[in-house]
């Protein structure tokens, strides 16, 4: 199983990137990386069909470091066993490991916007404990 | 001004027991010679015009008693004598009559002189003595009533203060000098008046520049005034403020309470919502993990199988090697060295190959260990967490609520405030009253610089006449040294003028008196009236070196000439002047006198007008008159008209 390297920075797409703003503005998260995180985490677990995500405009958002140490470990868990589910190849390397968790963070944002579209920060938050429980 | 002697009546004078001797002023020739011999009583006559004029002046009241008639003395030793005497003056007629008596006590007699009686044309005049000052002043009586031996006195004493007080008399130049005088002592008077002035008039710009001060000072209290009642009406409606505000305040203290409780619940509310909000993030933050635990638990489960592989072929080597190692044998097939020691080559093979594997075995175990315990994660319970987030939220939206209610009713009300406000409210009295105390003091402090104002105005006003006196006695001082000057001046010119008509006057008798007419040209008259006589070569002589006949023509022409100036043109009354003299000067001066502008008396003996003289100037004399005595025991003398 590969790691994250906590170096490594996180780079959302500009349309994920407003998405997470208006969830922090919400309050529906403290910190917009933490919604990126369980958006990755929404699609691994309902283990969206995910696609590259094009490189250009992103934006470095923080590093990786900053996401908490067991949420690494379980996004890597969760990419190394959905890619191992879905026959597709272990990465290669941690990097590639961070290109994956963003593919599934930027698919799941997708859904959760839908998903939390009208809500409230706190609607948001209720369903996080829906989703979660 | 000529006055003229109309009539003398004598009674009980000397010899004369009741005489009355009469000049006749009807006439144009003014000269009268009174014939007597020696003894009958010629100097009488003089001496009794003289006493009549100046009375104990003239003769002492001793000297008085030998002037009672002797005669009529023995009849009556209280007797009473007196002297009359009528002058002219230019048509008004003057009665000056003294009279005195005699008395007796006891052993003693004396002579009481009564004070002249001054008539004018029948009316008695208050002031006799200064009226017959007037008329012939005494200081001048010896220009007008004369002996020779007088005259002899003055060709001796020119030169004496009295003679000079007297020729001064006669020229008004002690008038003059007092003129002078006065007005020097009244510009002394008016100097010093206007010299206090001056020092008033500083005192003036004194007071002047002091009242500006003040004046300056009152303006400035004016303004601090003004400024402080408007700090004043200031601090007043402060404290207004303020103590409708503590008032109010008062009113809401119970409401003021209450929103204290709610602020600090609210407070507290407010930092348990926030810790509420805070760990529903941090458990957001893991929010991942429940949604990923199925994937960690697989891991786990594929690497715990994969670590008891490993961990079994670790145990088996060593197990071997501690066999190979071992002395003692368990199975008692000893194997031999060559094999032990191709079998420890061996398994040292295995563990140089295999050390690699430990450690990926050692980070996959501590993996497998982690992901382990994150399968055990319990994921938070954030139903309630939420729940007790919310309604905290809930909570301080009703505390924030009941809050705006009070804050609203207490109108932005605080503790801080409340708890203040009645030290703001001492303080806005104090500063009331501190405000109030400065305006009183700068009302006392106006009150006084007003007070000191009206003094001083006053004290200006009262200077301020004092300068109007200052410009009236500047002016009185430039009149009074204008009249000084004007009397020094008329004295000078007076002086000067008189001194030469006096010059001309005696210069011109003298030539007529003098032997030496020719020679003797002139007569100057010096600055202290001393005299000198211009010679024909223009010299001055001494009158000191002149023989005493010159000298007594000199005096009589002197004497002459000063009656001519006197003013008065008063009788000259001469008594026996000639009789001395040699026949040149006797003759000479016999014939000025028709010259004389005055009355001429002269008591005469035969020797002082011998008959060819008095033919010489017959035509000039008015009348002759004769003292004749009477019986041989009677002591009496008469006079009668001779021609």
């Amino acid at each position: 199983m590969k790691h994250i390297d906590p170096q490594a920075t996180i780079r959302p797409t500009p349309q994920a990137k407003g998405y997470l703003d208006a969830l922090k503005k919400n309050s529906a998260f403290g910190r917009m990386v933490d919604a990126y995180v369980f958006a990755a985490a929404y699609a691994l677990k309902n283990n969206v069909e995910i696609s590259p995500v094009p490189a250009r405009g992103r934006e470095d958002l923080v590093y990786m470091g900053i996401v908490d140490e067991d949420v690494r470990l379980a996004l890597e868990a969760g990419v190394h066993t959905v890619l191992k589910r879905n026959g597709k190849p272990e990465p290669k390397d941690s990097r590639e490991v961070l290109d994956i968790v963003t593919q599934y963070a930027e698919a799941g944002l997708k859904l959760l916007k839908e998903r939390w579209q009208g809500k409230t920060g706190v609607q948001i938050q209720d369903d996080i404990r829906k989703i979660i429980s | 001004m000529a006055l003229k002697l109309k009539s003398i009546r004598l009674k009980n004078w000397k010899c004369y027991q009741n005489e009355e001797i009469e000049f006749n002023l009807d006439t144009q020739q003014h000269i009268w010679i009174v014939f007597g011999q020696n003894g009958f009583g010629k100097t009488s006559i003089l001496e009794a015009i003289q006493w009549c004029l100046y009375g104990g002046d003239e003769l002492k009241s001793s000297a008085l008693l030998d002037s009672f008639n002797r005669i009529v003395l023995k009849k009556d030793p209280n007797l009473e004598l007196s002297v009359q005497l009528k002058f002219d003056r230019n048509g008004d007629i003057y009665d000056i009559s003294r009279t005195a008596k005699r008395v007796v006590r006891g052993i003693t007699a004396s002579a009481q002189t009564n004070e002249a009686i001054v008539q004018q044309n029948g009316i008695n005049q208050p002031y006799s003595r200064e009226c017959i000052e007037e008329l012939l002043p005494r200081a001048c009586k010896d220009f007008f009533f004369f002996d020779g031996v007088e005259i002899k006195r003055y060709a001796q004493r020119l030169h004496t203060k009295e003679t000079l007080d007297a020729i001064e008399r006669i020229l008004g130049i002690p008038e003059l000098r007092n003129l002078r005088e006065d007005s020097g002592r009244a510009l002394q008077s008016i100097e010093k008046k206007l010299k206090d002035a001056a020092s008033i008039n500083e005192s003036l710009n004194q007071v002047t520049s002091k009242l500006e001060e003040v004046q300056e000072k009152i303006e400035i209290k004016k303004e601090q005034l003004q400024k402080a009642k408007e700090e004043y009406q200031a601090a007043l409606e402060i404290q207004k403020g303020t103590e409708e505000r503590a008032s109010q305040i008062e009113e809401l203290r119970d409401k003021l309470k209450d929103m204290n409780n709610l602020e600090s619940n609210k407070s507290r509310k407010q930092e348990e919502w926030s810790e509420a909000k805070k760990q529903v993030e941090r458990d957001l933050e893991q929010a991942p993990i429940p949604l990923l635990l199925e994937f960690v638990r697989g891991v786990a489960e594929d690497m715990q199988s994969t670590t008891m592989i490993t961990a079994r072929r670790s145990g088996s080597v060593s197990q071997l090697r501690e066999i190979l190692e071992s002395e003692a044998c368990v199975c008692g097939r000893c194997i031999d060295e060559s094999s032990r020691i191709y079998i420890l080559q061996e398994l040292q093979r295995l563990e140089t190959s295999g050390a690699s594997r430990t450690k990926d075995a050692l980070q996959q175990d501590d993996l497998r260990d982690r992901l382990v315990t994150l399968s055990r994660f319990k994921t938070p319970d954030f139903d309630s967490l939420l729940l007790r987030r919310d309604r905290l939220r809930e909570e301080l939206d009703q505390i924030e609520k009941a809050a705006y209610r009070l804050k609203k009713e207490t109108q932005g009300l605080n503790q801080e405030e409340a708890e203040d406000i009645w030290k703001k409210v001492g303080e806005s009295q104090q500063k009331v009253r501190e405000h109030q105390q400065k305006i009183d003091r700068l009302k006392g402090e106006s009150a006084v610089l007003l007070q000191q104002e009206n003094e001083l105005r006053r004290e200006m006003e009262e200077l301020a006449s004092c300068n109007e006196e200052t410009a009236n006695l500047a002016r009185q001082v430039t009149l009074a040294d204008g009249l000084h000057q004007a009397a020094k001046e008329l004295i000078e010119w007076r002086i000067t003028e008189r001194k030469k008509t006096i010059e001309e006057q005696t210069s011109k008798i003298h030539r007529s008196v003098t032997n030496k007419p020719e020679e003797y040209v002139g007569v100057e008259i010096r600055e202290d009236y001393t005299l000198g006589i211009k010679n024909a070569t223009g010299e001055i002589i001494n009158p000191e070196t002149l023989s005493a006949g010159e000298k007594e023509a000199l005096a009589f022409a002197f004497i002459a000439g000063l009656n001519l100036e006197s003013g008065t043109a008063a009788p000259l009354i001469m008594d026996t002047p000639f009789g001395h003299l040699d026949t040149g000067h006797q003759r000479n001066l016999i014939n000025a006198l028709p010259d004389l502008p005055s009355q001429v008396i002269v008591l005469a003996t035969d020797r002082d007008f011998p008959d060819y003289l008095l033919q010489g100037v017959r035509s000039h004399v008015t009348g002759i008159l004769k003292i004749k005595r009477l019986g041989a025991t009677e002591d009496a003398s008469t006079v009668e008209v001779a021609e």
